[in-house]
């Protein structure tokens, strides 16, 4: 493949979730909507190389993909479409591509639409990744760690409901906004931590679905740069995909935030993660996503674990909690605690939400937080016997594994 | 776009004027009247008397069976129901958020076919 035919592809693949929101906004059937996107860009792919990409390759696609839609309709009567549609279709497809004007964003819209409250939120994040980010069932269910026949059917299923039951291609109104942006931002962080935290398989950091979340909140917060928490999740992900080369050792293994090495730290997307979190707490409006940018701004800023600001970590964890509430949002402020007033006061809150928290007592976490801080504390055998029922209580697999490694660590 | 409106409650409650739900739940459904017509949306309904009162009817092989009650048993019962005519489903959830229903028990939208000459 040369490399100007490489360029154009991915101008053309940059320009696939505004296309397809145009088009979906159009004959609303985002089945129908693909197959006339993907049909433009094959289409764009043989006449680009010869004639060069058009001034606006958006506008191109999105009439040559009209085009193509009108097609499938007049072959397929079983489409049901309505003649509304049809008549649409027609007039728009009238234009010469080369000369069609810019399109509007519609991205938004098709955010608001995949990521709707009626549907599942697996339906949601398989939607979104599959029609935003372009892509394929294959790659969005090797992530989900389930077959390519679940996910496309999953796909299905979700595509067929956003249009027999109308959900709407349109950015909600005022009065709705709030509810939709807060569904979609769900959607992104749900979709970049579960790439982070790798839950279900033998990598522990899947690369590619953090990348996708990240490109994704960029993208909503380029497209709603007055929404606080839209700018506040942007930064989040970049914060955290700063430290993504020093998470994994060369063994594959996680390494603790306190072993990482921090010029492995990507010092350009810290930086801009900074300024998103500048620009979010500088509209005024704090929210949890705010406050877990500024916790992870803390974390990858530090220049060694030992200079990290513990007691700016504890008092954020504490704003989160009134948030949020959460034990684990706890359960972060006592370790935050323990790192900052010293092992023993971070071991009192942990030892009150062993107490007072049933769904913790059982959890992994507690325990190697709790083993962690004594270590830390210079108390061995307290810190053997944490680990072991943190052990105990761990999913088999890297978790387990990484804590016997810290286990095997102690000091003798 | 034609949606059903279905409304549920729980299978203990009274339905239909004798039940004590029917006063309370009637001012709510004079005001979902009135913003359907504000909007413009067409509309038409009917509550439902108790699942007590219900029969059904199974024929097989030529066999008619006739049978008290309702089809299943379960926790909540259908007690009434709209259809409604609007341009999308955040235009239904809108307007029957605030249906007695939506807060005691459960509304449920669902697309219709659309008939065929409307293709």
């Amino acid at each position: 493949m040369t490399a100007s035919r490489r360029s154009l592809e991915r101008a053309a693949r940059s320009e696939w979730a505004a296309v397809l929101a145009v088009l979906a906004r159009d004959v609303h059937d985002l089945a129908l909507a693909e197959d006339a996107v993907q049909e433009a860009f094959v289409a764009a792919m043989e006449r680009w190389p010869k004639t060069g990409a058009p001034a606006r390759p958006a506008a191109w696609l999105t009439v040559v993909a009209r085009r193509a839609a009108l097609r499938r309709l007049r072959r397929d009567r079983s489409q049901l479409a309505e003649a509304e549609v049809l008549e649409q279709l027609e007039d728009a497809s009238q234009v010469d591509p080369a000369q069609a004007p810019e399109i509007p964003d519609a991205r938004l819209a098709l955010l608001c639409a995949c990521c709707h409250r009626s549907l599942s939120l697996e339906a949601q994040v398989a939607l979104t990744l599959r029609t935003v980010s372009g892509l394929t069932t294959r790659e969005i269910a090797h992530a989900f760690w389930t077959d390519e026949a679940t996910m496309a059917q999953r796909l299905v299923r979700a595509r067929t409901k956003v249009q027999r039951s109308k959900i709407p291609f349109e950015v909600p109104p005022p009065e709705r906004i709030d509810e939709a942006l807060s569904a979609v931002l769900g959607v992104l962080y749900l979709t970049f931590n579960e790439g982070y935290a790798a839950t279900g398989g033998p990598d522990r950091v899947r690369i590619d679905l953090c990348a996708e979340g990240v490109r994704l909140a960029l993208l909503v917060a380029e497209l709603c740069p007055d929404r606080p928490e839209a700018l506040g999740l942007a930064s989040l992900t970049l914060a955290h995909h700063a430290r993504r080369a020093a998470r994994v050792g060369d063994d594959g293994r996680s390494v603790p935030l306190e072993e990482q090495d921090r010029a492995l730290y990507d010092q350009g997307t810290i930086a801009r993660a900074e300024d998103l979190l500048r620009r979010a707490t500088a509209l005024d409006a704090p929210g949890p996503y705010q406050v877990e940018a500024a916790i992870a701004c803390a974390h990858a800023c530090a220049r060694s674990a030992e200079e990290t600001d513990w007691a700016l970590i504890a008092s954020l964890y504490a704003a989160l909690a009134v948030m949020t509430p959460s034990p684990f949002v706890e359960l972060n402020r006592a370790v935050a605690v323990g790192l900052s007033d010293g092992p023993d006061a971070g071991i009192a809150l942990l030892e009150r939400l062993h107490r007072e928290h049933a769904k913790l007592t059982e959890h992994h976490l507690l325990h190697s937080a709790l083993a962690e801080l004594h270590r830390r504390a210079g108390r061995r055998a307290e810190a053997h016997a944490c680990y072991e029922r943190a052990i105990a209580l761990a999913p088999p697999g890297g978790t387990r594994e990484d804590l016997e490694h810290r286990r095997a660590g102690l000091p003798r | 776009m034609q949606y059903a409106v279905l409304l549920y409650a729980d299978s203990s409650l009274e339905t239909g004027p004798e039940g004590t739900e029917w006063s309370a739940s009637l001012p709510a459904h004079q005001a979902f009247g009135k913003r359907l017509e504000e909007r413009g949306f067409e509309s038409s309904g009917a509550p439902l008397h108790s699942v007590r009162t219900s029969t059904c009817l199974r024929i097989r092989d030529g066999e008619k069976l006739i049978t008290d009650g309702p089809f299943a048993e379960t926790k909540e019962q259908l007690w009434g129901f709209y259809l409604v005519e609007a341009p999308d489903l955040d235009a239904v959830l809108d307007v029957t958020a605030d249906l007695w229903e939506a807060h005691h028990g459960t509304v449920e939208v669902r697309p219709c076919v659309p008939k065929p000459a409307d293709a």
